[in-house]
């Protein structure tokens, strides 16, 4: 499909010196301060204190393996990662699939949807910290107008993930919508008339027909969603800060935590580079077995 | 059918607009009301006050703004050729290795700030562009280029491999492919890439605040710090400072919401 | 449809190419020949833009012009640091917060005053004995002054006047308590007090029945510093160390002062209001200044800066302020101190005019002008306090402050630890998990003393 390196000839030339800024680019800017903080991972460096890093060899790992408040970050972070991304498919599906029906003012009703997704994600969290304020915010105020149990939102480990949860929704599934409303868009409208013609209907054609196809695009935003969610931060540190205690400590805020207040780059650095190794890890794997998902249904 | 279909429609749009809206709307509630009263709930009509965007607009935005229409303009458009080519790359060429050479234009990205922020810093200054838009534009650039890869290489799949294969039989040079044939068919796509990254450069705080003082503060830094830190953290403030915020950004969006679909859908060259 | 790719792909070729000069040429500041500029790097406060506002009024005739660059609080911190250890030099002055006076005089970031004071002249400048010691002790370490006191900060109980004068409730409470209803001296006053002002909508609060939830005390209690800012004074006052035993440096969290201290706070959280631990400083005075509340503990500064004002507060003129109430009879009123001051940043490259430039803007007239620009300022100079017209204009800050050098009450501070913030977030963490309900305070204050222990130990303190 694609030309191979063996057929281009002379091309060969010109797609290096196309390719060669940005290859430049993003290993000046990008991937050597990357590599900094890797080799930051290997040395005991608060960078208000320290003068210089100093090499400390493998202490950091040694202490990310004994450290448990490490292990319930991630595992937070996994829970909200999986939770959120199946939230915002569900959600963007259905979206994508009502405006695949062709409403009118379609445009117009997809660049409102959108707009959750392109506010500075400050923003978000403090719109939603707001809502969810027992002072000043709408939703307390509607369960005490409604008698409803007087509930601490932020500040109750479970009701705090929740509305995490609910804020990560808004923001996102208008992606998922944005994607999956793409595919739907390239489907050929005639197995639709074919399917019909024969007698199917409404929730079969949607399984027969619509599912399987949209089905990579689906796996491509559910892969986006569940790296980005994973390393959700801003929405966390306005709306929590990481409580009540640290029930909504993400692998973010653990690592904000280490860097930002403590000040120890060493640790956070390896930290992070421990979390990267494995998401690349799990990143290289989805990207290989799905590789041919991230192109969308084509008829090649 | 056609008046359930109808039916069918309103509620779905309801049901949108339902979800998207009140949480915004909230917002510019609170940005308008009277301090006095703004920890009344039950007070819903009041006569709306704008003397916080009078506040805001006194404080001096106007150089900030600019400096970043400026930068995330040409860092988006940066962005746009470094990953327009990359995408190329990914799309027109086989070779191995593909995946890894994603992951390691993807995976710098994910390094968190602080820590990335002391080599690029320093690099800077031995360039001597602290404070300089250059600097910021430099930065942009790289932000979001896996973005701009991914949706430019799904455009580019798009394009028929006959015209590009035929065009190589018939003895053209690439740079001539590219211009002749990628490059006009991949209008919308590029405006949509150009738009989510100027998106992103808009809203982005932190390497702006750290490389930043005077001259190329961005607007993103300097409506942050009118919130004032911790003491005097009002609601009222904040709701405004969110509102300016999305805007332009809201607007933006909107005025080419038309395009930013098209290009995502490539729905301009099917059927 | 080829057509109009082209059209849009020219049009934004020209808009980039008008756009490329404007951005590479940069805007360099423009300055009257002869102006000294010198910049300034702190938070938006109110109290700062008073600062550079009477700065640049003294400055005019002398030809010196203060440029202010604001940030969010936490972030000035960051910036002072990261530009320091890159060596940027933009920065003259550099505001700093008691609590990062450690780090940044290791980071070597600012400058000590006392590195200024070398001549008679100088030292005269600054008047150093001016200073009111118990607010201005978190400013030094090591014997050195690291920065030119500005604002103090400290902690007091603001309360309703109103309320603990009237008649039916005085009667009511001593009917219920068994003493007079009066400004609280212990903390167990304090208790009774907030638990007999916490009522519902629909019951009577000074004979008038109430339209919302009234509270006992109001304060601000998230997670992330603001909490341990508040708590800590109730820990110093119940006898306990701020989380460790400076003398053995061995940590303390589970001690039973600690844990009777929290014991109190879980219990006085009940008369809270319900925002509580999800707002900041200004959020609970909000709520204080909308009349819902009988009590707040706060920075004086911070009540001052709502509660007076007629634009935000519907109780003006009806609070005033004492000092913390006591537990432990020998730590009087005890409190934790908090000072602002102004530091001459270590790479400028005009200290000596912006040291003698400070010194004339935050000396006794120079305060009393920035008082008149923010009358919410608590200074630290003793000349300004006892100044006639200073107390006749500002008989609040005067009152509170007059309080303080009076009675004496026992100040703390918080002690220039590497680890300060990693053990007082363990600590933090321990008490928001205790506050919820998710832990048992025991259990808590245990769990975090095993990772203060672990700390310690790791950062060489114990074996």
């Amino acid at each position: 499909m694609g030309m191979s390196w063996a057929t281009l000839g002379r091309s060969r030339m010109y797609f290096w010196l196309l390719t060669a800024p940005a290859v430049l680019y993003i290993v000046v800017w990008r991937l050597a301060p990357a590599l900094y903080t890797v080799w930051l991972s290997l040395t005991q460096y608060n960078i208000v204190y320290d003068a210089l890093p100093r090499w400390n060899h493998f202490e950091n790992f040694g202490r990310i393996l004994r450290d448990g408040g490490l292990r319930g970050s991630l595992s937070l972070s996994v829970q909200f990662a999986v939770i959120a991304t199946a939230a915002e498919v569900l959600i963007g599906l259905a979206v994508a699939l009502f405006l695949d029906t062709d409403p009118p003012g379609r445009n117009l009703l997809l660049g409102i949807f959108l707009l959750p997704m392109i506010m500075a994600p400050v923003v978000v969290g403090t719109v939603w910290s707001t809502l969810f304020d027992r002072t000043v915010g709408p939703i307390p105020y509607l369960f005490q107008v409604l008698r409803g149990p007087d509930i601490q939102w932020l500040a109750t480990p479970a009701t705090a993930m929740l509305a995490l949860l609910l804020a990560d929704a808004w923001e996102w599934a208008p992606l998922v919508a944005l994607l999956l409303f793409a595919a739907l868009q390239v489907l050929p409208r005639e197995q639709f008339e074919a399917a019909r013609v024969d007698g199917a209907a409404g929730w079969q054609l949607f399984r027969r027909i619509t599912l399987p196809q949209i089905a990579g695009m689906i796996i491509v935003a559910a892969g986006l969603r569940v790296m980005d969610a994973f390393l959700e931060l801003d929405k966390v540190f306005i709306m929590t800060g990481g409580g009540p205690g640290t029930s909504t400590q993400f692998i973010s805020m653990f690592v904000y935590k280490q860097a930002f207040q403590f000040y120890e780059l060493g640790y956070a650095s390896a930290v992070i580079t421990v979390v990267l190794a494995a998401l690349a890890l799990a990143y290289a794997m989805y990207l290989r077995g799905y590789g041919r998902a991230l192109r969308p249904a084509d008829s090649r | 059918m056609t008046a359930r279909r109808r039916w069918g429609h309103l509620v779905g749009i309801a049901l949108v607009l339902a979800w998207t809206l009140p949480p915004f709307l909230y917002l510019v509630m609170l940005s308008i009301k009277p301090e006095r009263i703004l920890i009344e709930r039950s007070q819903v009509f009041f006569w709306p006050t704008f003397e916080r965007y009078r506040d805001f607009i006194a404080s001096g935005l106007g150089l900030p703004i600019w400096n970043s229409l400026v930068t995330s303009t040409l860092g988006s458009a940066g962005t746009l050729l470094l990953g327009g080519l990359a995408a190329l790359t990914f799309s027109f060429l086989e070779f191995r290795g593909k995946t890894l050479l994603f992951l390691v234009i993807l995976i710098p990205r994910m390094f968190p700030p602080i820590t990335t922020l002391i080599p690029i810093q320093l690099m800077l200054k031995t360039l001597g562009l602290i404070d300089t838009r250059l600097a910021l534009i430099i930065l942009f650039t790289g932000f979001e280029i896996p973005l701009a890869i991914w949706v430019l290489r799904t455009f580019l799949d798009e394009i028929p491999r006959e015209l590009t294969e035929s065009a190589a039989l018939d003895g053209a040079s690439l740079p001539a492919i590219i211009a002749r044939i990628i490059l006009p068919l991949s209008g919308p796509g590029m405006l949509a890439a150009f738009i989510l990254s100027f998106i992103f450069n808009w809203n982005e705080f932190l390497f702006p605040l750290i490389v930043t003082s005077f001259n190329a503060r961005t607007g993103a830094v300097a409506m942050m710090s009118f919130t004032a830190g911790y003491k005097k953290l009002q609601w009222g403030s904040l709701a405004t400072l969110g509102v300016v915020m999305t805007i332009p950004v809201i607007l933006f969006v909107l005025a080419f919401r038309g395009s930013l679909i098209r290009g995502f859908t490539a729905g301009a060259l099917k059927g | 449809m080829s057509c109009q790719p082209r059209y849009r792909v020219a049009a934004g070729l020209i808009v980039l190419l008008l756009l490329l000069p404007a951005a590479v040429g940069s805007v360099s500041p423009a300055g009257a020949a002869g102006t000294t500029t010198l910049t300034f790097l702190g938070p938006d406060f109110d109290e700062w833009i008073a600062f550079v506002k009477v700065a640049n009024d003294i400055g005019k005739p002398m030809g010196i012009q203060i440029k202010p660059e604001y940030l969010p609080w936490d972030d000035v911190f960051q910036k002072a640091l990261i530009d320091s250890k890159t060596g940027v030099r933009t920065w003259d002055y550099v505001y700093i917060y008691n609590t990062w006076v450690p780090g940044l005089a290791a980071a070597k970031a600012i400058q000590p005053i006392n590195d200024f004071m070398t001549t008679p002249e100088a030292t005269n400048a600054v008047q150093p004995n001016d200073f009111i010691t118990l607010t201005t002790a978190g400013l030094e370490l090591n014997g050195k002054l690291w920065a030119m006191p500005m604002l103090a900060a400290p902690y007091m109980l603001g309360y309703r006047t109103d309320l603990f004068s009237d008649a039916t409730e005085k009667q009511a409470f001593q009917a219920k308590y068994g003493y007079a209803l009066a400004v609280p001296q212990t903390y167990k006053q304090l208790m009774d007090i907030a638990q007999f002002f916490t009522r519902k909508k629909g019951e009577m609060l000074a004979g008038r029945p109430l339209n919302d939830d009234f509270y006992g005390i109001v304060m601000a209690n998230k997670r992330g510093g603001f909490l341990f800012h508040r708590f800590e004074h109730i820990l110093v006052a119940f006898g306990a160390d701020l989380v460790y035993n400076p003398k053995t440096m061995q940590p303390t969290a589970n001690s039973p002062e600690s844990l009777a201290a929290v014991k109190y706070y879980i219990q006085l959280h009940q008369y809270m209001q319900p925002g509580t631990d999800t707002v900041t400083g200004g959020g609970a005075e909000r709520v204080m200044a909308a009349g819902r509340g009988a009590m707040a503990m706060d920075a004086l500064d911070n009540m001052l800066s709502v509660l007076p004002v007629s634009k935000l507060s519907s109780v003006v003129g009806s609070i005033r302020y004492a000092l913390l109430p006591s537990q432990v009879p020998n730590r009087p009123h005890a409190n934790v101190g908090d000072a602002n001051g102004l530091a001459i940043y270590a790479l400028s490259q005009q200290k000596d005019a912006a040291f003698k430039f400070a010194t004339k803007v935050l000396s006794t007239q120079g305060t009393k002008e920035i008082m008149k620009e923010y009358p919410a300022l608590v200074p630290m100079r003793a000349s300004v306090v006892q100044d006639l017209e200073v107390r006749r204009n500002y008989t609040d800050v005067y009152a509170a402050v007059d309080l303080m050098i009076k009675q004496k009450p026992y100040t703390a501070f918080i002690p220039p630890l590497k680890e300060w913030v990693q053990a007082m977030d363990i600590y933090e963490s321990a008490l928001s998990a205790a506050l919820s309900g998710q832990q048992s305070p025991e259990d808590a204050l245990n769990g975090a003393q095993a990772k203060e222990v672990e700390l310690f130990t790791r950062a060489g303190y114990l074996r």
